[in-house]
């Protein structure tokens, strides 16, 4: 038996999405920190190197760096190899683009902290139209 | 948001799928940074445009985009390459070819390919215009210089604007964003009689406030065209979009209302400029670049770099390149200078900048050049070792007179 924390914010782009989550815990930039030909993580020295993107729930503080950071998201979804949605502390220009631009969900501004909730690997589902962030939380051993 | 009835029916998609794309998307950001309404604009500039930056997901999404037609009078960055240059330089073809492709997208929407940074230059703004300028030396130079209200658009953002002809109505198009937030004091600093001395300056200020609106006091030009080298250095350290120097900037009255002695102080000297001056001396080897011409240079500049060469009566020894904007390329082609300098080993680029231009694939090793947005984004995107000179000691260096 799990656990279900719902999380209320802001929903930037429509659209309804599930997957397994990756927590990125600095602000990315998407021109740089993603591969876009191959849709993962390029983030040396942490445990998120390599790690696949696609179709994952992607949670953030937020987006940085060059502005065409918006088109690697566009260029991963015609790949078919970008996140399922994205949550974010606070989105900014470059996401809010990208995510437009890809057709990805989008929430930002929850009631609580995404990211001190979410782990990678929680089951996420992210409605983009309501601002509502699901997270299915697995009961771990005696806890 | 409150929209107009022409933007409901193009959101709705009556003008076709790509204006209604285009306009979500701006729509969108607007709500998101609390924007009221949508503004139009008479002009954008288009940065985001040279592959190196923007890869094959900007190309796609260029060719995609480029059904459409822009509904405003808009302009464009400079490209990595044209075809025109490409050969001597030794860059590869599937680099050329894709530039290519990204340049005829461009001018099947309508886009002028007017390739260059200081666009500026090519027609006047009155002040008060609201515009959608994306590359950061030119919305610091419009906006402090010229008085015109616009934003840093990014590469996406002054796309959709020109095909939208719209924009959000938000940041610096509104005259309470557009008042200055810290003030940076300069007494203790000599006059600036150079290019570098002035971009460095730009590079420290912004490197120090990084956001908001500086007022600038105490600032001495030798010469009123050297605001383009500080305006350069500032957008390239910061997320500054404006400065506000009282002598220059033609809507100076809002400075009546503004209680002075709340503002923050911020001194900059001589040292603040020597120590970002020192993170890029790293000598003059033979196989350098030298490089002049960002922002792009105007007519007179080349001019003043073609009669420094005469004056020297020198040739280039080393790879030495000077970039400027199309417009002044054909003239100076039309007046000759091109060719002048072409035989004293001078390669005058039209509608490129090398520093998003191929220089890894070019085999440059080293840089010497008097810009610090030069330095800064050839350090950071090509990982090359940048050498700071004034211009007339990077023209030294490049015929062998500086050692």
């Amino acid at each position: 038996m799990g656990t279900i924390i719902t999380l209320r914010g802001r929903g930037l782009v429509e659209g309804v999405a599930k997957g397994r989550a990756i927590v990125v815990n600095r602000p990315i930039s998407f021109l740089g920190d993603v591969d876009a030909k191959r849709g993962v993580l390029v983030m040396p020295g942490t445990e998120l190197n390599g790690v696949r993107i696609a179709g994952r729930v992607l949670v953030a503080p937020s987006s940085k760096g060059s502005t065409v950071g918006s088109y690697v998201l566009y260029g991963l979804a015609k790949k078919g190899l970008a996140p399922a949605a994205i949550v974010m502390r606070e989105a900014e220009v470059i996401v809010i683009v990208g995510c437009v631009l890809a057709g990805i969900p989008l929430v930002d501004k929850l009631d609580r902290d995404p990211l001190s909730l979410v782990e990678s690997g929680d089951t996420v589902l992210v409605d983009g139209s309501r601002g509502i962030v699901e997270v299915y939380k697995q009961c771990r051993g005696s806890s | 948001m409150f929209l107009t009835r022409e933007e409901e029916l193009m959101l709705e998609g009556h003008y076709g799928e790509i204006y209604s794309r285009a306009l979500k998307v701006l729509v969108k950001v607007g709500e998101a940074l609390g924007a009221e309404r949508l503004v139009e604009v008479p002009w954008a500039h288009v940065s985001g445009i040279s592959y190196t930056s923007i890869g094959d997901a900007g190309l796609e999404f260029l060719e995609e985009f480029s059904k459409a037609r822009v509904k405003t009078y808009a302009t464009c960055n400079p490209a990595g390459i044209t075809a025109d240059s490409c050969r001597e330089l030794g860059v590869p073809e599937d680099y050329v070819r894709k530039q290519l492709r990204i340049l005829r997208s461009l001018e099947r929407m309508g886009v002028k390919l007017t390739l260059t940074c200081t666009p500026y230059t090519l027609r006047q703004v009155r002040p008060g215009t609201h515009l959608a300028w994306g590359e950061s030396n030119a919305v610091i130079y419009v906006n402090s210089v010229m008085g015109g209200y616009t934003n840093r658009e990014g590469a996406p953002t002054s796309l959709l604007a020109a095909i939208t002809g719209k924009t959000p109505l938000i940041g610096l198009h509104l005259d309470e964003n557009r008042r200055p937030t810290v003030r940076v004091k300069l007494h203790k600093l000599s006059s600036v009689n150079s290019e570098l001395k002035a971009s460095v300056l730009g590079y420290t200020i912004g490197s120090i406030v990084r956001r908001g609106v500086p007022l600038i006091e105490g600032l001495r030009l030798t010469r009123p065209d050297l605001i383009k080298y500080m305006a350069a250095g500032l957008g390239t350290s910061s997320s500054i979009g404006m400065m506000i120097i009282p002598e220059v900037y033609p809507l100076a009255s809002v400075l009546k209302d503004i209680r002075m002695e709340e503002l923050e102080v911020i001194e900059v000297d001589e040292d603040d400029l020597r120590s970002r001056m020192e993170m890029y001396s790293s000598g003059f080897p033979e196989d350098s670049m030298v490089l002049l011409g960002c922002p792009h240079l105007s007519l007179d500049e080349i001019r003043e770099i073609a009669w420094l060469m005469e004056k020297l009566d020198a040739k280039a020894k080393m790879l030495t390149v000077i970039t400027t904007g199309r417009p002044v390329y054909e003239q100076a082609v039309a007046s000759r200078l091109a060719e002048f300098l072409e035989r004293r080993g001078v390669k005058l680029l039209g509608g490129v900048c090398m520093v998003v231009g191929p220089l890894r694939e070019m085999g440059v090793r080293h840089v010497i050049t008097n810009s610090a947005k030069a330095a800064h984004y050839i350090k950071l995107l090509h990982g090359i070792n940048v050498t700071l000179l004034d211009t007339r000691d990077c023209i030294l260096a490049s015929t062998g007179y500086l050692r």
